[in-house]
């Protein structure tokens, strides 16, 4: 379960490519590729180390003027659907690749 | 480098193979095909595969054909068997098939392969990408008949360096549900037995599309056959996840191949055509072609 207080970031070796405001996101080591609309690319782009979901939906709200709790909603209904495709990573969860400690 | 078209037409095609090897040139994949075999119905079908790829080259693969009994017949490539005891006509299709396997793998290191078919007219250069059934043959035949120069019905091989596509005019392979659509693309040597005609673009009154060009519109046609044809304009986005499908060998061309990809959903329109019938796809996609210019 996804909260607000977390700050999911996308996962390395993504390759993404932005078109008329839609990404698009390639993962080479599977060979999956995303199409992400409007509503979440604009959510993805805000993913950032340290940037809490609530402080990313609050931001959303303000830009377009939508009810905060909707956006907060769609938000963590996005973010759980990223990370269940594999697209994200929480902080502090290994890197892929990334060698770990022993 | 290709030769330059000469004028076959339909009954042109039921010539026999010049001697026993003709080479030929299927996007880099140079091959020839050697028979003994004086069958006229084996001939004749051979040479309408592969005339349209004739090119002054040296082959690098020999196909040969040789005669397993009551009219049948086995095809080889470098002596590894491609089918055996098959008639004439699915020997020949068999050819056609291994030579469109082998163009696409000789393109993919340059290019970036779409299960595609394509047209060029002045400035405009239309590509119809679409998986199997979905009427690409058929529609890139009714733009041939309307004096669109031919690029391929099989395989748009775009050039990773610049877009531009390399001409592929293989022969089209048109299905029964067309042949009534182009009566005048009627073999002469076809008969009850073929389920497939092999036809040179020159058979339907069009050339071949010799210089590379990029493409200018890109149409993802899907054949309904109830309805009036209609189009959608495709975001950009959305156009690459649909081109990806057609692409061959995707994902395994990575990276690459979705540059290419992107290049193209940001340089060209992308439309989504319903197609109710030969006519009206036509008129649709010329329309959308003459916007775009």
């Amino acid at each position: 379960m996804t909260s607000l207080d977390e700050a999911p970031v996308p996962r390395g070796q993504l390759v993404v490519h932005e078109l008329a405001g839609e990404a698009i996101v390639f993962v080479p080591e599977s060979g999956d590729l995303h199409h992400l609309d409007p509503s979440a690319t604009l959510v993805w782009k805000r993913l950032a180390p340290g940037v809490p979901l609530r402080q990313i939906a609050t931001e959303i709200a303000a830009a377009t003027g939508t009810d905060a709790g909707r956006v907060q909603a769609d938000v963590l209904a996005l973010v759980e659907r990223l990370g269940q495709i594999g697209l994200l990573r929480r902080i502090g969860d290994p890197i892929p690749g990334e060698r770990t400690p022993a | 480098m290709r030769t330059p078209p000469s004028p076959v037409t339909a009954s042109a095609t039921s010539r026999p193979l010049p001697g026993s090897a003709s080479p030929g040139d299927a996007l880099g994949h140079r091959f020839h095909v050697v028979t003994e075999c004086t069958d006229p119905a084996l001939q004749n079908r051979l040479a309408a595969v592969v005339s349209p790829l004739a090119a002054d080259v040296e082959p690098e693969v020999t196909y040969s054909v040789t005669p397993t009994g009551s009219g049948r017949y086995r095809l080889s490539c470098d002596e590894r068997t491609v089918c055996a005891d098959r008639g004439p006509g699915m020997t020949a299709r068999f050819l056609a098939w291994h030579l469109n396997r082998n163009a696409v793998a000789s393109a993919r290191p340059q290019h970036t392969v779409l299960h595609a078919a394509g047209a060029r007219r002045a400035d405009s250069t239309v590509v119809l990408a679409a998986p199997m059934g979905c009427g690409k043959s058929t529609t890139v035949a009714g733009l041939l008949a309307h004096g669109w120069d031919y690029i391929t019905d099989e395989a748009v091989a775009v050039r990773r360096e610049d877009l531009r596509i390399t001409p592929y005019p293989k022969a089209l392979s048109l299905d029964p549900g067309s042949w009534r659509l182009f009566p005048r693309a009627k073999p002469s040597w076809a008969d009850r037995d073929d389920r497939q005609w092999q036809v040179p673009a020159a058979a339907l009154g069009a050339r071949d599309a010799l210089e590379p060009a990029a493409p200018t519109i890109v149409v993802l046609p899907r054949f309904t056959g109830t309805g009036a044809t209609c189009a959608r304009r495709v975001g950009s986005a959305e156009a690459v996840t649909r081109l990806a499908r057609c692409t061959f060998g995707f994902p395994d061309g990575g990276v690459d191949d979705l540059t290419v990809l992107v290049r193209i959903a940001r340089t060209c329109p992308v439309y989504s055509v319903e197609i109710a019938d030969l006519a009206s796809a036509v008129r649709c996609i010329e329309r959308l072609a003459e916007e775009v210019a």
